[in-house]
């Protein structure tokens, strides 16, 4: 069996929570593999922007959506017990450069890292860039990750990126989100930041830390 | 004809290719100066621009990001309406920021609702284990000797009281050689409507594995109570008699 992203992304429309919820909660393979769920909320998100365009739906309707799809999210999150309150895990912190206000991407891929055993902080959207330096070096944390959806703020990305690589300790800093799927970012990064087109990839790279944790030892 | 200029609205006077041919005071003030309507128009709603701005849509009414002097993303709903001469008017209304405030604020409230919601489940569940963990202490098994035990119950007589204990309880019984298991009712209240029959089919598993039932500290409701379900009893000794009495007699006369 398998889901029908068309239903869904009505259900997300309809702000029916209950039965957006039903739909992820009666497929085992859902239940069991996570970035299939997120793959699968990603799509239908995906579908509300293409409705858009067709002058189907409202930006007012795609707040309903959002808010549908981040209340699934939540209840995903907790019926699998995913949380972060391991306190020997790597670290890595999660943000949307200033202004973005894109996040549901970033909370996915915020709960993927919290699965593999990392502690995470999550910040929304306008957070200034001093404030997340001060957390990175005062929690030490080995990972920052950025997500960026809107073309104007990409501009901002590379501010970022030279702040953040150029700590003390410095962080791996990785790039996701909707611009990083499309474009070409590298002229707005270094050669040490990682470009992660979508969730594959860093389900892919998780999955490579994990070894490679196991082999140190 | 009515002046574009002194529309109190941004608003454009287009042709079928959407070049500006005149625009409104408005329209100069927000919009960077631009010979094509298109230009004004975010890369990400292009697609939808000119699939809905043309000549073959008499009138619409669409969604569109426009980059204004202020700021590179703003959301307007864009009003066209085309005459027969291939000229349309386009009017350009800002969406209120309120929408989006609202929205955030929702966004909010539900985050709080949904945390909420889920602490409930987990208190719920939280007090669920306490409950069986409570019931599982409701009737432990104590070997007396070696031929005699006894489950001491205590609470209400009700399924689930055996139901969380049946399993470990048979076990004891089955691996230890007894002859005999004395149910003290002592500890009992109340009698639940389920409790009488879950006791019989539990008393029925412990026949079954070569243990003989006995019953003891019955109180007379309790008695009722069972009667009701003509509960069967082989025993001898009397159900209202203590449980040191029940020991006593079954360690003289253990055949019985
Ligand atoms: C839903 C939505 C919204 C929601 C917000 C959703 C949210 N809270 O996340 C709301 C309604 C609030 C919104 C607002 C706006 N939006 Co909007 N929105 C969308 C829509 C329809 C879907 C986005 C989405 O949720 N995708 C699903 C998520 C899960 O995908 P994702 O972010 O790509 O994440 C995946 C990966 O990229 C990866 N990932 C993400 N982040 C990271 C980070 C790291 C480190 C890693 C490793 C991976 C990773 O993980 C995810 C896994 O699948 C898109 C259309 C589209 N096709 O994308 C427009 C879109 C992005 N929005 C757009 C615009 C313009 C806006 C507004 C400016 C105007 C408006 N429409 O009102 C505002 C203002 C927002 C602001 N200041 O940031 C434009 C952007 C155009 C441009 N030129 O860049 C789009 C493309 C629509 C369009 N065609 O015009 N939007």
């Amino acid at each position: 069996m398998t889901i029908d992203i068309k239903q869904l992304t009505d259900d997300f429309l309809e702000g029916d929570q209950d039965r957006a919820w039903e739909r992820i909660e009666e497929l085992k393979s859902l239940m069991e593999n996570s970035h299939l769920t997120y793959e699968v909320l990603t799509k239908a998100m995906q579908r509300v922007g293409k409705l858009w365009e067709e002058n189907e739906i409202s930006v007012a309707d795609e707040h309903l959506a959002t808010t549908t799809c981040d209340y699934v999210l939540s209840r995903y999150a907790y019926s699998k017990k995913i949380s972060s309150t391991t306190t020997d895990g790597p670290r890595a912190v999660f943000l949307c450069i200033e202004q973005e206000q894109h996040y549901l991407g970033l909370k996915m891929i915020s709960l993927l890292f919290q699965e593999y055993g990392w502690q995470t902080k999550l910040f929304g959207a306008n957070l200034p860039l001093e404030h997340v330096i001060d957390t990175v070096e005062k929690w030490n944390a080995s990972v920052v990750g950025i997500s960026v959806s809107i073309m104007s703020h990409v501009e901002r990305l590379n501010h970022y990126v030279t702040e953040l690589e150029g700590l003390e300790k410095t962080p791996e800093v990785l790039v996701g989100g909707r611009l990083a799927a499309q474009y070409d970012l590298s002229k707005y990064c270094s050669k040490h930041t990682l470009l992660v087109p979508d969730l594959e990839q860093i389900r892919l790279w998780l999955e490579d830390r994990k070894g490679g944790e196991h082999n140190h030892v | 004809m009515f002046d574009i200029r002194k529309h109190p609205l941004p608003a454009f006077i287009v042709d079928d290719n959407l070049e500006i041919i005149e625009k409104s005071q408005l329209a100069t003030e927000s919009f960077s100066s631009s010979t094509s309507f298109l230009q004004l128009v975010d890369q990400d709603s292009r697609t939808k621009a000119k699939k809905y701005l043309t000549p073959l849509e008499k009138e619409v009414e669409i969604e569109l990001v426009l980059n204004t002097i202020h700021s590179p993303h703003s959301l307007y709903i864009v009003y066209a309406k085309w005459s027969k001469e291939g000229v349309a008017q386009i009017v350009c209304v800002k969406q209120d920021q309120r929408i989006a405030k609202l929205a955030g604020s929702i966004q909010k409230q539900r985050e709080r609702l949904s945390e909420t919601n889920f602490d409930l489940l987990d208190k719920k569940e939280e007090l669920e284990v306490a409950l069986t963990r409570i019931k599982k202490l409701s009737s432990p098994f104590l070997p007396i000797t070696s031929t005699i035990g006894v489950i001491p119950l205590f609470g209400t007589l009700e399924q689930v009281l055996f139901e969380v204990n049946e399993n470990e309880l048979l076990y004891s019984l089955r691996n230890g050689g007894y002859d005999h298991v004395i149910i003290d009712f002592s500890g009992i209240g109340e009698v639940e409507e389920s409790g009488p029959q879950a006791l019989r089919s539990f008393c029925n598993m412990v026949s079954v594995i070569g243990v003989t039932p006995v019953l003891c500290g019955l109180k007379p409701s309790h008695a009722f109570n069972l009667l009701d379900l003509d509960f069967e009893l082989n025993q001898n000794f009397d159900i209202k008699g203590s449980l040191k009495d029940a020991i006593q007699y079954y360690m003289i006369s253990p055949l019985e």
